[in-house]
This record gives C-alpha cells, structure tokens and sequence, in this order.
C-alpha cells in the first residue's frame, strides 16, 4: 500500500469539492481530491446525436441504478418513493443537472419560527448572499435582478435566455391573474462567457451539454483549480476515512483504478460527496471511537434525508412551438406559493419552473395518465404533445423527518465488501398535500394561459436530484453533524460540505446554496488557516 | 458473446410494432417500413443492454399482439414500447410527417428574452418575501 500525503483532502469533485478546491487553490492551499468517477468528453454526450434521448434513458440515465457505470455504486432504494439521480464523475451530478439557479428565499432560514416547523437554520440569507454573488459570476448565470421574491441583489453576469413562446403564454396568464412568475435564472451561458459558448437551445441539458455552455463544474471550475496546484485523481474509490490517534482525521483509504488500496494522509478532510455518499462513507468508517459512524455521535448521520417531492403538469397548445427545443433550464419560474399562507391546508409550499417537452420518444413514453397507450391513441399523443406542449415541474419543499434516511443494509454487500447504502424514505402527507393543491393550481395556470387540454402526474418518482439534509448542521453538538461553519461537531478537521449539510430543503433547487456553502467554508478555512486545527501526518 | 434476434423474433416485433403504430394523425404505419431489421438493429447497437431482455419478452409472443401487450409486465411492457417506439421514430419519413428536424442548434436572439414589458412592470411592485 502506498501512501501520499496533502494539506487538504477533498473526497468528491462535483459541485461542492470544486467549488471549495478552487476557493482554497486561489489562497496557495494544497489541495488533492478524490474522485471515483473520470472526466467526460463532451463530444460523447448524447445531446448532438439523432437517438439523445434513447441514451439519456440508458447509460446516460440520471439514475445510478438504472446507468450502472463503472464509477457508480449501488444504492438500494425499493425501500424510498422516489428514486436517487446523481452523476459521479468530474463535475458530479451538474454534468447531467438542469442548471436552475435558484437562491434560497429569506424565510427558507427560519422555518420553525416562522411556521413552527422543521428547524431553523443557524444561519441566514444575509450570511449566504455574498457567496451567492460571487458564484453567480464563476458559474456563469444567465438572468435578470429585480425580483421582487427577493432581496436585492446584483445584477447576473448575463442576460436571461428567451422564456420561449410557451413562457411568454403563461407569464402573460400569471400577470393576469396576478400571480407570481420571473424569467429563469439558469447557470447556462446566454453570451459568450469565460471561454464558453453560449447556449444553442437544444435542450439536451439533461444528457450533459455539448457546447460547454451549462456551467458544471468541469467547465466551469476544475481547470482553473488544477492549473492552481489542485491534484485531481480520478477512477479512485474512498473506502474509509481514517483517524488519528488524537481522534482528528488524517485521511483516507482508497482503491485506485487497479483495485489496489493505497492511503493518503492529510492535515484536513473535507468531505464533498452528495447527500448520499457523505453519510454512507461517515457510516462505513466507523471505528471503536465511533461505532456508529464517524462523526456520529449525535446520531444524525444518515436522518432527515429530503428529496424534493415533485409533480409534473402538461399543457396542450393548439399552435406548434417547437417546444421540443429551447434550454432545460428554466423558462421562467413562479414562487406564487412557495410561502405558508393559513388557508393552504399545508405548511411551506413549492416552486414552480417552466421547461421545453422534450422530443419525440419522450412523447410516445411519458406515462401521462399511467394508462397503457398504444395504437391510434398513442399516435394521437405524439401529435398533441410533440412541439405543443409544456411542462410545469413543481418542486415541494420537503421537511427533515428523522424516520427518512440513509443506513446501510448489512445483508447486501458491495463489491467492496461493504454493507450497501439503502434510502429509506416515505413522502410525508403534508408533501403530498402541497403537490395536490399545486397540480390544480397548475393546470388553472395552463388553461389561463390558452391550453387546450392537461395532464398531470402528482407525483414524479424517477426524479430524486435533490437528496439533501443527512448530515445537518446546527449548533447543538447532540442534533447536529457540523457546525455553521460545516465543521464537524465531533472531529474537528473534518468538514462536510455538500447538500447533506441542509437543515431543511426550501423548495427551490439547491445547487447555488450548496455552492454558496461550499465557498463560505473554504473562506472560513482560508481565514483562520493558521489556528485551524489539523492532523499531524 | 452478444445474442442475436432471430426471424422469428424479428417477426414477432414487427406484428406487435404495427398494432403500436397502426398509423394516424398523419403518421405513418410501422408497417411501411421494415422496422424489424435495420431501424430495430439501430436502437440495439445505442442500448446493447436491451436485447437479452428483448428476447425475453418476444419469445413469450404467440399471437393477438393486443392482449400480448395488455399481459405484459410493467417493466416488460415499458421496455418493449421503449424499443418500438425508438424504432419506430428513427425513421426518417416518420419524423418528417411529424415535422420533426431533431434537437437542433440555434443562434441565440439578441433582440431580447421576452415578456420584457411584463417584467419591468413587476420590477415596480413590493417585495414580498418573508423574513423574520
């Protein structure tokens, strides 16, 4: 077994690890990260080829279970209602997400004191916005200031993509009826930027970006971090996390691409691995100082998994929109009941984002009413639905509920040896309660905005992108992982730095508060680098 | 070693493809085409991993395609249509009777992203987040 050694081990190189290699590389950290995954070509996405979405169902799926690459590990969930996506790989799960770029709202923060639910986070929107601003320009986010959901804040590096002329519709029905709506704020390119092409409306975001005009943190970040020094070694698994005898963490142990174990020591861990990857590897390195998982003592390690409940609404147009086209981004959004209000029934609420339909394969596929289609039918749906059609997906905001969660299944064993990561999780009634409402106020959107017909799923299964909350933070040491400032409670050179850390969800996608988050703490850990503790090694 | 769909396999699909698409609202019927050879032979060769369970399910086939289909699996039954259908719509007469050219690339518009009006007007109106 050979070993290395670094200053900081990163262990992930999506959003979060790219995003806190490249703060830390730009103030002369050593840095090295630890990915199983490798880089892509973007010559070999899908999206610029005539059967895109044949791929995107099968090795391009979103689904680990379903894509099944070398790089992806196994992740029970017959036990979950809705299904795990994610992407390993350099640049994670932004190689295949839609790039909504969405900051959290003010309320999001406070939940239990403003609707006496879920926990208040020790953290606020003040304390997140100069992050959100500075991201905005390393990702590249294409919108417009001034929405009046939010505080003020600076104006996006790039103006918003076209809302298309389905988002032109429904933004005039929003207005009529007074409801809210904005243009998409989308970490796609609408200009040339940074070296980047701007987007060409094919609307294959979901199958990874051709053009290099989505802001995934291949793109976007990596380059410029390992021209900074930062080792990036890709195809390399980490199997545990290992402590010191003064109980801080020194590194960790890893296969390489051979299957060999190897060892690297550091004077920092920082782990950067997705809601589900963070709290199974804290769950699998566990140790006689910590027997149910490292930095575990609270025995939230794995609780409170979110997964963003969603529902999906169809409008049918008479007129042809070729909305098979544009970005899968969001058109425009609508934060209209994203807030408690007393007569909803529910607490919290949901956000709304507008997008293209897709192509013709998923016209022919998509189960709009779950009823098996075939024969005249189904070349009736082809017609409706292909290039006169739009979606409306409704994210609910889910509550931290500690019976959700991540443990590992000792009865399955991977292929390293280990017990599997198994997801347990149940859609809570206020979720289902939220999205009910939110279907019917949908389809009131999509008639208002001319449509001759709807569809909708309540409930989207095959749609877990936002796994968040099994590693929470908080101050409490006894109902917390980490701290405000994503340090472990328990270790304390160990830090967390992805969606595992969210106190709750807030309905909005998460991608730019965990990127926000991210940076927050590499600044903290640039700040107090000479009194931060570190492992000797 | 990869498995190969025989005759009669290939026979069974194209009877059950032209049940799926028997032809209308100005599509064409599978049946004009030969779908079970190189438009089937295109999907297998992008999704390699489909054909053992292909041939699965259509060696189960016997005849009368619309209760074969009503009989299947949730699982078989997606993947089957999952098949046909990308058969089916990677012919190009079926595409063109959809006006359908592909995902293409366009130049972006520089004149503006729409609704611009409608924003300005909301830009005016309160702030209406909460906070505590």
């Amino acid at each position: 077994m050979s070993t290395t050694t670094t200053e900081i081990l990163i262990i992930g190189a999506g959003l979060s690890g790219a995003v806190t290699a490249l703060q830390l590389a730009r103030s002369g950290i050593k840095v090295t990260c630890l990915e199983q995954g490798q880089w892509n070509d973007r010559e070999d996405y899908p999206g610029n080829k005539s059967d895109f979405e044949l791929q995107a169902m099968g090795p391009w799926n979103a689904n680990p279970n379903i894509r099944q690459s070398q790089a992806d590990y196994a992740i029970l969930d017959d036990t979950s209602d809705i299904k795990p996506m994610l992407y390993n790989g350099v640049g994670g799960s932004t190689i295949l997400y839609s790039a909504h770029w969405m900051r959290f709202l003010p309320s999001d923060f406070n939940v239990l004191s403003l609707d006496g639910v879920g926990e208040n986070w020790p953290i606020n929107y003040q304390d997140l916005a100069p992050y959100y601003n500075l991201n905005d320009l390393d990702f590249g986010v294409s919108g417009i200031a001034g929405d009046p959901a939010y505080p003020d804040f600076p104006e996006y590096p790039m103006p918003p993509l076209p809302i298309q002329p389905w988002g032109e519709r429904v933004a005039a029905a929003h207005h009529r009826m007074g409801w809210h709506w904005w243009p998409g704020s989308n970490a796609i390119a609408s200009l040339p930027y940074k070296g980047r092409r701007p987007c060409v409306q094919r609307s294959t975001c979901r199958a990874g970006c051709n053009e290099g005009a989505k802001g995934s943190v291949d793109q976007t970040h990596w380059p410029e971090a390992i021209a900074s020094g930062v080792i990036l070694k890709t195809g390399v698994r980490v199997t545990r996390i290992l402590l010191d005898l003064n109980g801080l963490a020194c590194g960790a142990l890893f296969k390489d691409e051979y299957g060999n174990t190897q060892q690297i020591k550091a004077e920092i861990v920082i782990l950067a691995s997705h809601a589900i990857g963070s709290a199974q590897l804290l769950l699998k390195s566990a140790s006689p100082s910590f027997p149910d998982g490292l930095a575990n003592r609270s025995g939230q390690v794995g609780r409170n998994l979110m997964m963003h409940p969603l529902s999906r609404v169809i409008g049918f147009f008479d007129e042809p929109m070729m909305s098979w086209q544009g970005h899968w981004g969001q058109n425009i959004y609508s934060l209209e009941f994203a807030e408690t209000r007393q007569e909803h029934g529910f607490v919290r609420g949901a956000k709304w984002n507008l997008s293209p339909s897709g192509g013709p394969l998923s016209a022919a596929l998509y189960p709009i009413d779950e009823a098996r289609c075939w024969g005249k039918p189904l070349h009736q749906r082809i017609n409706n639905w292909l290039g006169r059609s739009a979606v409306w997906g409704i994210t609910a905001e889910d509550l931290p509920n500690k019976h959700n969660r991540l443990v590992l299944d000792p009865d399955i064993i991977d292929s390293n040896g280990d017990p599997t990561a198994r997801l347990v999780y149940k859609v809570s009634e206020n979720s289902k309660r939220i999205l009910e409402f939110m279907t019917d106020k949908a389809i009131q959107s999509f008639i208002e905005a001319g449509a001759y017909q709807t569809s909708a799923r309540s409930l989207v299964t095959d749609n877990g992108w936002h796994a968040l909350g099994t590693c929470r933070m908080g101050v409490d040491a006894d109902r917390s992982v980490v701290n405000p400032w994503l340090q472990s409670h328990d270790i304390e050179n160990l830090y967390i730095v992805d969606g595992s850390v969210f106190v709750t969800s807030s309905s909005v996608n998460p991608a730019a508060t965990i990127a926000a988050l991210a940076r927050r703490t590499a600044d903290y850990i640039i700040g107090s680098r000479s009194t931060i503790k570190r492992a000797k090694i | 070693m990869m498995e190969v769909i025989n005759e009669q396999q290939r026979n069974s699909f194209a009877e059950i493809s032209n049940i799926v698409f028997p032809g209308g609202c100005s599509q064409p019927p599978s049946s004009d085409f030969d779908l079970k050879n190189a438009p089937l032979d295109r999907v297998l060769r992008a999704r390699n991993e489909l054909i053992h369970p292909l041939i699965s399910i259509l060696n189960q086939y016997e005849s009368e395609p619309d209760a074969f289909l009503s009989h299947l699996t949730d699982t078989d039954f997606k993947l089957i249509m999952t098949i046909i259908s990308a058969s089916y719509l990677s012919v190009q007469q079926v595409k063109d009777s959809l006006e359908y050219p592909g995902q293409q690339a366009m130049t972006l518009s520089r004149t503006g992203f729409g609704a611009e009006e409608l924003v300005f007007e909301l830009m005016q109106q309160p702030k209406r987040y909460r906070d505590l």
